[in-house]
């Protein structure tokens, strides 16, 4: 499948919670996490159906080589405590890209761990899970779970004001000066 | 085999000191704890054998040891600079609560319940200079029943290591052993719990009983399931001692409500406003 990129409406609007498991649907989550799977410059950790442009709530992961599939995901309890990155003492702290906002990256204050609610299928049928989630693999899911009501991480940077970094010559990141591009996205 | 032992995890830790003090192929030199008042502390002096608790571990505290053969450590929750990992004569030896390389960090038992994992383990690792990175040396599964609670599971956890440790550090001595390194970090990690994660709100409490569940033995204790409910008198902070699932709902038992005794939750459910 093919991965949209910003600025594009579908990454805007908010995806639709799936009620039933058809073979069109297991088709589109292979599909989905096949597209994942055969990223590789840059490799991705996360893809959300809206970037393929579809309306479903499903995103999929790949953190530790493990690939999965998340359905109906919800954040039922979020940490107070909002960190940008794993390891704050670190100066090049984690930053955020996104195969949508190519070239582009940024740090994201997000919650240090979460509770998901999430469906897998299992026998054909939706079954609703319970996880909770820590530094990177919490860090992947938020931001995925956003695409699903049409949110970017570059929302972020205009809202609080963080610098954004672009790639530059011998893969640099040099900061964005002018900041028009983020609002159009 | 000399060993410096350090440790400070409540009475857990000392669980560990006992069963290395009876063993007669070991002698502990001393024993290090973050206070006096700690029961590792207090075991090694009743055994008259060194009890510290310093502050800082700095050069001049490590002046004051002698080099055993082996550091251990179980439960003492604080990072050991570089030259204490190069002090003794073998090496540094960390025991952790978790099958790593999954839950590195300051609560492994609290995060498999968390995940409604059903089984998880010790692990003793070669000691660096990170939480829960070093090789892995010998590692031993258990399983978690759904009834088990952070504390009911630390006890097990720590009497597993109370029973194979002093095998284990013998098979260590002897070069019988096999080096695992520890590749991947980006695994579930089991970042310590405080007062502010633990509270969930009252109108959200019942939204997804699975989590609440094992929030509150995993919970338990401490940082402990807490939420507020309206009363007529206003919000009041009740902790949530027990509770368990039936037919998918939450079903409270045991709480606490602020100023009160800790009660069934039917004896307190009059007083909140719906």
């Amino acid at each position: 499948m093919k991965i949209i990129t910003a600025p594009h409406p579908s990454l805007r609007q908010k995806a639709v919670a799936v009620k039933t498991v058809d073979k069109k649907l297991q088709f589109f989550i292979n599909d989905l996490q096949s597209t994942l799977l055969h990223q590789s410059d840059p490799p991705g950790v996360g893809l959300a159906a809206p970037q393929v442009d579809k309306k479903y709530r499903i995103f999929c992961t790949l953190i530790a080589k493990e690939p999965r599939v998340f359905i109906n995901p919800v954040i039922n309890k979020a940490s107070e405590a909002k960190i940008l990155g794993e390891n704050p003492q670190d100066k090049d702290y984690q930053l955020e890209g996104c195969l949508s906002i190519p070239q582009i990256y940024g740090p994201v204050p997000r919650s240090e761990w979460i509770s998901l609610e999430y469906d897998v299928v299992v026998d054909q049928k939706l079954q609703r899970k319970s996880e909770s989630f820590s530094n990177f693999p919490a860090r992947v899911i938020q931001h995925e779970l956003d695409h699903l009501n049409g949110i970017l991480f570059t929302d972020y940077l205009l809202q609080y004001d963080l610098p954004a970094y672009q790639i530059g010559q011998g893969e640099k990141l040099l900061e964005i000066e002018d900041r028009k591009i983020l609002e159009i996205f | 085999m000399t060993i410096i032992f350090f440790g400070s995890f409540q009475h857990y830790s000392a669980l560990i000191l006992e069963a290395l003090l009876k063993n007669k192929n070991i002698k502990i030199e001393a024993v290090v704890t973050s206070d006096e008042n700690n029961p590792s502390y207090q075991l090694a002096q009743a055994k008259h054998i060194r009890a510290l608790s310093p502050k800082i571990l700095d050069q001049n505290f490590l002046s004051k040891l002698e080099r055993p053969d082996l550091l251990v450590m179980a439960g003492y929750g604080k990072l050991l600079p570089s030259n204490y990992l190069a002090f003794p004569k073998i090496k540094a030896l960390n025991l952790h609560f978790s099958l790593l390389p999954k839950y590195k960090g300051a609560n492994p038992a609290e995060w498999a319940i968390l995940n409604g994992e059903t089984e998880t383990g010790i692990t003793l690792i070669e000691m660096d200079e990170k939480f829960d990175t070093g090789n892995i040396i010998f590692q031993e599964k258990m399983k978690i029943s759904a009834h088990d609670t952070r504390e009911t599971l630390y006890q097990k956890l720590y009497e597993l290591g109370a029973t194979v440790l002093p095998g284990w550090l013998k098979n260590y001595q002897n070069g019988n052993f096999e080096i695992v390194k520890q590749k991947n970090n980006r695994l579930p990690y089991a970042k310590r719990f405080f007062k502010k994660d633990s509270f969930v709100a009252w109108a959200d409490l019942f939204k997804d009983p699975t989590f609440i569940s094992r929030a509150c033995r995993a919970w338990y204790g401490f940082p402990g399931l807490w939420t507020k409910i309206p009363s007529k008198k206003g919000d009041k902070i009740m902790k949530i001692w027990s509770c368990h699932l039936a037919d998918k709902q939450l079903i409270l038992d045991e709480v606490q409500v602020e100023g009160q005794n800790k009660a069934r939750f039917n004896q307190i459910k009059n007083m909140i406003l719906t």
